[in-house]
């Protein structure tokens, strides 16, 4: 799910950077101290799930981990996201310099607003419900992210459909994988270390 | 910690797949010939992707598809440097340029070549002149010589493909370089917030 340099036009690029950083000023102003260690594990996990791929079918796919990442941080998903793809930018060229902005906010956004929604839903004694509500939130964290890039793409190349059913059809069995890798991974941290989830 | 646990072990579990589609092409050119190959960072080709090939004033020359290896090849006239993007959808785009021919006296010799049969029909035209001669002689040994050299090439020119597709390929040293650079910079920004208060 990254933009690869030179496909967009520059009103896309600089609204995309624009809403990233404005992302960005949220996450470090709200930075607690104590949340940093966690940050930078799930941003070191995020900048190595997007470089492992699952062939599916003609294409293939890569996990993204937003959902987990926006569940546990809330805004600050923002610096964790934005550090791990300028990482990969820089390290392997995947994505770019100038889509760092497009590809933050299209990754980082949607789970951050999902997180807000669905954080009530998680509780120690429904685990049940806790795993539906944070499934939900690893998948739809993918399907959003995905129509957000397909946005991107149709204000630069005016072929919404064709561009969205591709990415959504290449992205779904990645946001099944994502939704019970965060349902799994929630129960756990409920289970062992709550105060990280709660 | 067990977070990290976790996630190592989904990683290394899924690690086994290779990586991802960034994609990466290049092209050589072989007279009037450009032969490419698309292929995306594990190595994997890049199977009916859109080729397109822009001249050396950004104007659109060609369009066409990879085949079934990513492999693709065409001719063209064009004797300044070529642009070839190569798309694979959903924002995944790859670029190459191809330097132009420095000799143009390739196309002088074979306009050369043409001539020379017309003159062999009369016989009094026979005689061929010193400086004519030389050119066929030239002619004659240079061909020989690419058709001599030319499995050689084949092999060098293989080599260099794989190695340019071992250089895009997503390396371990890096990966484990990038978790580095995650942790050494939330680490300023702990130290940093320390010092504010």
């Amino acid at each position: 799910m990254h933009i690869s340099e030179g496909v967009l036009s520059p009103p896309v690029l600089l609204t995309g950077s624009l809403l990233s950083l404005s992302g960005l000023i949220l996450g470090l102003k709200n930075l607690k101290t104590k949340k940093i260690p966690e940050i930078a594990v799930l941003s070191s996990a995020f900048f190595v799930a997007s470089l492992i791929h699952i062939p599916i079918g003609p294409t293939s796919a890569h996990l993204v981990l937003n959902g987990i990442i926006g569940l546990l941080l809330g805004w600050a998903t923002f610096p964790a996201i934005f550090l791990g793809l300028l990482l990969q930018a820089l390290l392997f060229q995947f994505g770019g310099i100038t889509t760092l902005g497009v590809n933050t906010f299209a990754m980082a956004f949607p789970p951050v607003i999902l997180g807000y929604i669905f954080r009530k839903f998680l509780q120690k004694d429904k685990i049940s419900l806790t795993f539906i509500a944070s499934f939900l939130v690893g998948f739809l964290s993918i399907i959003f992210s995905a129509i957000l890039i397909g946005l991107a793409l149709y204000f630069t190349e005016k072929s919404f459909i064709p561009a969205i059913i591709t990415l959504l059809g290449a992205h779904f069995p990645i946001a099944i994988i994502e939704g019970f890798i965060t349902s799994f991974i929630v129960v756990y941290l409920l289970k062992v270390k709550p105060e990280v989830v709660l | 910690m067990r977070i990290l646990i976790l996630l190592t072990f989904f990683l290394v579990f899924f690690t086994k797949m290779g990586f991802t589609h960034k994609i990466n092409t290049f092209a050589y050119r072989e007279g009037d010939q450009i032969i490419g190959e698309a292929y995306f960072a594990d190595g994997s080709p890049c199977i009916k992707c859109k080729v397109e090939v822009y001249s050396d004033k950004g104007v659109k020359i060609l369009d066409m598809t990879t085949d079934e290896k990513g492999k693709f090849s065409f001719t063209t006239k064009e004797k300044g440097s070529i642009k070839i993007k190569v798309i694979a959808g959903e924002g995944h785009l790859a670029e190459c340029k191809v330097e132009g021919l420095k000799n143009p006296q390739a196309s002088k010799s074979l306009e050369s070549k043409i001539e020379t049969p017309k003159t062999e029909e009369t016989p009094h035209h026979l005689k061929l002149t010193n400086e004519e001669i030389k050119i066929a002689i030239k002619e004659a040994v240079s061909e020989a010589l690419k058709e001599t050299i030319k499995p050689e090439t084949e092999g060098i020119k293989n080599l260099l493909m794989e190695v340019k597709k071992d250089m895009d390929r997503a390396k371990l040293h890096d990966i484990i370089g990038g978790i580095g650079y995650i942790f050494g910079i939330w680490g300023m920004v702990t130290i940093l917030k320390f010092r504010k208060k």
